[in-house]
């Protein structure tokens, strides 16, 4: 649960005053490895989450040549150059490498670097929470790979469809370890769309509205809410099903009613956003460098970002295509056939758009450009080929066919294609140098010529059924010329790495912008551009782009909450001339990542409540005690290192401009948050009904003590205000009593909860006795987890206050920390009636 | 109002794609009667078919072939890593009339398809799939499982034999 106080500890100090003695930026120059360690800045993290992205592609790659190897001819079990279990296994870890841990970090890459630049902002809300967002996100790729090294990495499929995933049916600790990494992966998601969505939302210049907003950073405002959301509802999947893998709990055995078609319900719900997920960030860059290349502004520009709202809204709506082989009644089908034809619609228009922003136009073919429209014709193919399925009649005889690898290939991989356009596109940018363009542009023949050699005869070949590698003899010449495409596509992507790798080497300098007619911010500065990304404050007030003078508006940002409030014109009431120094470097960030990735390794070889005996045993609980010791430790000292970053508010930032950074963070964790425990308030209701509503009693048998901690939980927040209040009146002792308060009533409903569970242990009533027992422990446990991260944090916050801090007018921290609890709360009083009382 | 003539070409392109669309679907459903699995099997506790306790449900039978008044109805136990019937002896149906399949599983997900024919479904454990088929022509199909299943997944096959109704053994009824 790293990342429940994450936006709280950040917060604390992104509001300190200024004049702390700070270096310029501490940052280590780039050859020194200790930056890449400790920086917090986006371009840098941007470079880091691009890279590990690329390794990772390669990862994936690799896996998918030897699947394509064992599809070179029909074949039995035993033969070819995977077994079974490892052909299992290779095909798994390459759909949930390529999809969580290629494409959406590849993503992220230019997000971090580009979006700042595009929007004005000197950096993102809270760099260190991105820097931890890019360790958190490189813990769990070492997890995955780890995982082929116990035992067996996860062979079920990149769905993990339920009740295979338990460890009756998947004993080995390794896949554990995959369910983690992905656990993880949720964390260093959530960090980083609180981090997105409060940027985006509050830091862009003045004069910059939303409408004016640049497309890519459209997209990516667009993917960062999805993905906010979406990863909530994967969170809880993997959250119980690890706590069935680890804990004993029983949602997912077999001997319930509903626990699988649970699963591939909150899979799927996140499972289709995923989808777009993966696609937006590549059709917004495709979207700017159509601009670019054809020296047009996009046609329909408004529609355009109406039709991606559209999208990203239409794609909670649809998840359950995925599951027209289950027993799902015929209408209910019916209306998600509906809604999956409707979400084609506005697809349709961005398309229609693109083409006719080229045809009104007059188009360059450089390597970016030829990637971009390569991207468009493939995803055209996708897209066609998937309204097939979206027909329930037609979806009985595709799915589980190779149909559907086809389709859904060329739909991910034409995302791909456009953010491959988008390396090409930025790279001068990023690196300042000029990529190889003769090198580009044959990598792009290469690349449009295997893609298509691989992925479509599979369309010719879709009778073969998935996930075996038995297929019909008249198949083979399809599947051949499939994998001898697949050997191309490898040599295109190589081609390409050597092409950028030689040009950061032996490039010529690129200027700052290498692009005729190109439009955004991120042209208008240097390649690579300085730390501070401007040379000036950048501003759009007089309708188009101006750097002002720094110094007036960097001293007002200093003043933090104060400024925020009105908007543009802080910038006129400033003088007092301090030079403000903003942090770029971090030592806890990686400190976290890294006691993340031990504390995940330990807790794998946890199977249903024991350890593995002997050494292996010993191993793996000392890695748990050391891994949980350190990232308390860890989040401590960052929450309590003065870390100065820059403030939003300061331009445009409809509608939030009253609410300061680090709350707005809060709120949108909170959203995240609301998903999560209804996902899991969901899975208990869902089980209940499959279970029979009326047969199934609350597992306490009598409610008083609930109701107890109902009162003592209202109290608590009640405290909390007295709290904020006394800060208000800068009465130090006030604010810790109060505190004090509130931390005894949260303890007195830990206390009243341990009794309660130790009688009802003692009864023999344990996490696995029924399903009815599994979700009570389970979802009340993810409550009390939430109580006891809030108790850290009050005592942090008593300890704090007790030496003075929040009553010298700062008292942000105290009210922010009050969001959370109060929203604790909250689902707690939807808990209690739930199960408790009904 | 003046409307550009590649907008009037787009409109058309895309009027003929929906109607294209619309077209194949009404003819997947009413031409070739594509089987459809809905919730009609119902549900049936995982432990009872495991157990074989089939008296306790009455939405599933002892597997195997039955001739019954309604038509030839099929009952097969997808586990792991064989199907019942299915694998040790072929399912033999006949040609020509409609086959209701029942299939349902006691430990995890499987796959059922018969390869070169529309029947293609997913066999969760709770849950009976069933669905309807009518093979014109006789001759063998295999059945193949294709979810995951565990490490025996791809020995997991089965066989249908479809005979002449002359030839068609009534089964138990």
């Amino acid at each position: 649960m790293t990342d429940d106080n994450q936006p709280r500890t950040d917060g604390g100090t992104a509001t300190a005053l200024p004049g702390d003695s700070h270096d310029d930026d501490h940052l280590p120059p780039r050859w020194s490895l200790k930056r890449w360690l400790v920086t917090t800045n986006h371009k840098d993290v941007g470079l880091l989450y691009l890279a590990t992205a690329m390794f990772f592609l390669v990862f994936g790659g690799v896996l998918a040549l030897l699947i394509r190897a064992q599809m070179w001819s029909p074949r039995a079990p035993g033969t070819g150059v995977l077994s079974a279990m490892a052909y299992n296994q290779a095909v798994s870890l390459h759909g949930l490498i390529m999809v969580f841990w290629f494409i959406s970090p590849f993503a992220t890459g230019f997000a971090n670097y580009i979006v700042p630049l595009q929007i004005g902002a000197e950096d993102l809300a809270f760099p260190r929470l991105n820097a931890l967002s890019y360790w958190l996100y490189l813990a769990s790729g070492i997890l995955v790979f780890a995982s082929f090294f116990q035992g067996s990495s996860f062979a079920g499929g990149w769905t993990l469809y339920a009740p295979l995933n338990i460890p009756a049916f998947m004993p080995s600790i390794g896949a554990t370890t995959t369910v983690f990494a992905i656990v993880v992966f949720c964390a260093s998601i959530t960090v980083g769309g609180v981090n997105f969505l409060t940027t985006i939302h509050r830091m862009r210049a003045p004069g910059l509205t939303m409408r004016s907003l640049p497309l890519f950073t459209w997209s990516w405002l667009l993917t960062a809410w999805m993905m906010l959301l979406a990863f909530a509802a994967l969170l809880a999947a993997v959250m119980i099903l690890l706590s069935d893998r680890m804990l004993g709990t029983t949602y997912f055995a077999a001997t319930t009613a509903g626990g699988s078609v649970l699963w591939t319900h909150l899979f799927w719900f996140f499972g289709h956003p995923e989808v777009y997920i993966v696609f937006f960030p590549a059709l917004g860059a495709m979207a700017e460098i159509f601009q670019t290349f054809s020296g047009n502004r996009i046609v329909g520009r408004k529609w355009f970002i109406v039709s991606m709202v559209l999208v990203a809204l239409q794609s909670f709506i649809v998840w359950m295509h995925h599951m027209f082989l289950t027993s799902i009644n015929l209408e209910v089908k019916t209306l998600f056939m509906a809604t999956t034809i409707g979400i084609s619609l506005p697809f349709d228009l961005m398309v229609f758009a693109l083409i006719y922003t080229l045809i009104k136009g007059r188009i360059r073919w450089d390597t970016p450009m030829l990637y971009a429209f390569g991207a468009l014709v493939l995803f055209i193919v996708g897209g066609i080929t998937g309204v097939f399925l979206g027909a329930v009649v037609l979806d009985y005889e595709f799915r589980g066919t190779y149909w559907v690898v086809a389709h859904f290939h060329y739909v991910m991989v034409s995302g791909v294609t456009g953010l491959i356009a988008g390396l090409f596109y930025w790279f001068p940018k990023m690196t300042g140098k000029t990529y190889d363009e003769f090198l580009g542009k044959l990598s792009f023949a290469v690349y449009f010529t295997g893609f298509n050699l691989l992925y479509f005869p599979l369309f010719l070949a879709w009778g073969t059924p998935r996930r075996v590698f038995a297929y019909r003899p008249e198949y083979v010449g399809w599947h051949r010329l499939a994998s001898v495409g697949a050997v191309i596509l490898g040599i295109a992507f190589l081609l390409i790495i050597y092409n950028l790798a030689k040009s950061i080497v032996a490039g010529d300098d690129a200027a700052a912008n290498p692009w005729p007619y190109s439009t955004t911010a991120e042209w208008a500065v240097a390649s690579p551009p300085p730390i501070e990304n401007f040379p000036g404050k950048p501003s759009y007030v007089s309708g188009s782009l101006e750097f002002l003078d720094d110094d007036a508006t960097a001293a007002a940002a200093a003043d933090g909450g104060t400024a925020a409030t009105d908007g543009g014109h802080a910038a006129l009431e400033s003088g007092h001339g301090d030079d403000v120094h903003v942090d770029h470097a971090s030592y806890w960030p990686v400190t976290i990542g890294l006691f993340t990735l031990v504390t995940a390794l330990g807790l794998s070889g946890l199977q249903v409540g024991s350890y593995p005996s002997g050494l292996e045993g010993l191993f793996y609980q000392g890695a748990s005690v050391l891994g949980v010791v350190g990232l308390l430790g860890s989040i401590t000292a960052m929450g309590y290192e003065n870390f100065t970053a820059h403030e939003g508010g300061l331009g445009e930032a409809w509608p939030f401009e009253g609410v300061e950074n680090t709350k707005m963070g809060m709120w949108v964790f909170l959203a995240s948050d609301v998903v999560l425990f209804g996902a899991f308030i969901g899975a208990a209701i869902f089980l209940r009904v499959a279970y029979g509503w009326t047969q199934w009693h609350p597992i306490p048998h009598n409610p008083i003590p609930g109701l107890v901690n109902t009162y003592l939980l209202l109290t608590s927040s009640f405290t909390v205000i007295l709290a904020l209040v006394a800060a208000q009146k800068r009465s130090r002792k006030g604010v810790v009593a109060s505190l004090t308060l509130t931390f005894l009533l949260g303890l007195g409903f830990l206390a009243n909860k341990a009794i309660e569970w130790v009688v009802l242990f003692s009864e023999g009533t344990g996490l696995d006795s029924s399903v009815r027992a599994s979700t009570y422990y389970l979802t009340t446990g993810l409550h009390m987890g939430h109580v006891i991260a809030g108790l850290l944090v009050t005592a942090y916050l008593i300890w704090r206050a007790w030496n003075g801090a929040y009553t010298d007018g700062n008292d942000e921290t105290l009210e922010y920390f009050g969001l959370y609890w109060h929203f604790v709360d909250i689902v707690w009083l939807f808990l209690f009636p739930l199960f408790y009382i009904v | 109002m003046h409307v550009h003539r590649f907008e009037r070409l787009w409109f058309g392109v895309s009027l003929v794609l929906i109607v294209a669309f619309i077209g194949t679907i009404i003819y997947g459903a009413v031409g070739p009667g594509i089987a459809m699995v809905d919730d009609s099997g119902g549900t049936v506790e995982p432990s009872v078919i495991a157990d074989g306790n089939y008296e306790q449900t009455n939405n599933f039978r002892e597997p195997g072939v039955y001739d019954t008044e309604d038509g030839v109805e099929v009952y097969v136990i997808a586990r792991q890593y064989f199907f019942q019937p299915g694998t040790t002896e072929p399912i033999r149906v006949p040609a020509g009339e409609p086959i209701s399949f029942h299939v349902t599983s006691p430990d995890v997900t499987h796959g059922f398809n018969l390869a070169g024919t529309n029947v293609n479904t997913m066999v969760i454990p709770g849950q009976v799939a069933e669905f309807s088929v009518t093979f014109e022509e006789t001759g063998e199909h295999g059945i193949v499982c294709h979810e995951y299943c565990g490490s025996g997944h791809h020995t997991m096959e089965g066989q249908v034999v479809v005979v002449e109704q002359s030839e068609f053994e009534g089964g138990e009824n």
